[in-house]
């Protein structure tokens, strides 16, 4: 299993560099794995990661993500040093539009599991997927 | 063979054409871009999304917003060629079937 | 991002013809979509509901313009043929599947 780190700032311009630490973390995978789960991945994470810019009055102004990589599946968590900040309602899927709101429901259906924690004074955002 | 032609007016289109990463860093921009084609009177907008690799829920939040503001305005807002993540995102959210795409 | 705009002329265009699309008549229509989308008009219904006789010279003239129009984020889009002479070649090569295909010019820009 391989676990690697990234930490950034948190602005949407930093979160970008999601991406390219997924092509490295995700490695261990193999290509044809990593090539059909990384477009979800990477929204899921970076979807987790604007939900806290939004939302975190983020004293330390980081965002820390570790994934641990496995054969098949791959955990993401992130680490934020903000407030706990209420998990949304998830919205119905009726084809209403809506303008705010779909970020947690599109991780939902992207990972395995979403799991949100306090500890101390971070939330720490645990998302699993098969690969 | 005879050929006649008749033309049928229809409003004018603006269309954007976006390309790159649609993300929450790029959102003011988008809204800008929107709000002054609105401004200068156009209804009806075609956002032409093919090129398009990256895109987000608050990017989605752009476009619906754009598409309500249309749409109140008598026009609409269109989706054109969205590309595979578009599509994604748009199937995730059932906002397939909201917006009008061609 | 970068982001471009540009105006689309959304006028549609109705073509009729009658008589017969062939080869020799395929050369002018073929022309006359291209001036159509050279100056941005990329909304294009052919009725082709008086016309008696289409050969795959005139279909492709109808297809080359289709792709076009399409290309540009138009569509070139048909009324049915009501002669089975024109119908045929369209049935014959499975193109009015390809097509937008309705019955009158109404329907065809009430569709769009």
């Amino acid at each position: 299993m391989l676990t690697t780190e990234l930490i950034v700032a948190n602005s949407f311009e930093a979160i970008r560099g999601i991406r390219p630490w997924l092509e490295e973390a995700l490695a261990p995978a193999g290509e044809a794995r990593v090539s059909a789960a990384i477009g979800g991945i990477e929204l899921a994470v970076h979807e987790i990661a604007t939900n806290s810019i939004d939302h975190a009055n983020n004293a330390e102004d980081t965002l820390r993500f570790v994934a641990e990589t496995a054969a098949e599946s791959v955990t993401i968590r992130m680490i934020d040093h903000g407030d706990c900040y209420v998990t949304q309602e998830p919205l119905p899927l009726d084809g209403e539009p809506r303008v705010r709101g779909y970020g947690l429901l599109i991780v939902e259906q992207l990972a395995t599991s979403v799991e949100h924690e306090r500890v101390e004074q971070t939330n720490v955002w645990t998302l699993t997927f098969a690969l | 063979m005879d050929i006649s032609v008749t033309e049928t007016p229809a409003p004018t289109t603006r269309s954007l054409t976006l390309r790159g990463r649609f993300d929450a860093h790029e959102a003011p921009a988008f809204r800008d871009a929107l709000d002054a084609a609105m401004d200068n009177g156009h209804h009806d907008l075609a956002v032409v999304l093919t090129d398009v690799e990256f895109v987000d829920s608050t990017a989605l939040a752009e476009l619906v917003r754009g598409m309500k503001r249309c749409r109140e305005a008598g026009g609409d807002l269109a989706l054109v060629s969205p590309s595979d993540p578009v599509r994604v995102i748009l199937e995730l959210t059932k906002l397939d079937a909201a917006f009008t795409i061609r | 991002m970068e982001m471009s705009t540009a105006n689309f002329d959304m006028t549609i265009s109705t073509v009729e013809l009658t008589g017969r699309l062939d080869a020799l008549e395929a050369g002018p229509l073929r022309e006359m979509i291209t001036a159509h989308l050279r100056i941005g008009k990329r909304r294009i219904v052919v009725d082709l509901s008086k016309v008696e006789f289409v050969d795959s010279a005139g279909l492709a003239a109808l297809v080359k313009g289709m792709k076009d129009a399409r290309s540009q984020g138009g569509d070139l889009r048909l009324v049915s043929p009501i002669s089975p002479d024109a119908m045929r070649v369209f049935e014959l090569t499975r193109f009015d599947r390809v097509f937008s295909m309705s019955a009158s010019t109404a329907d065809a820009l009430r569709n769009w």
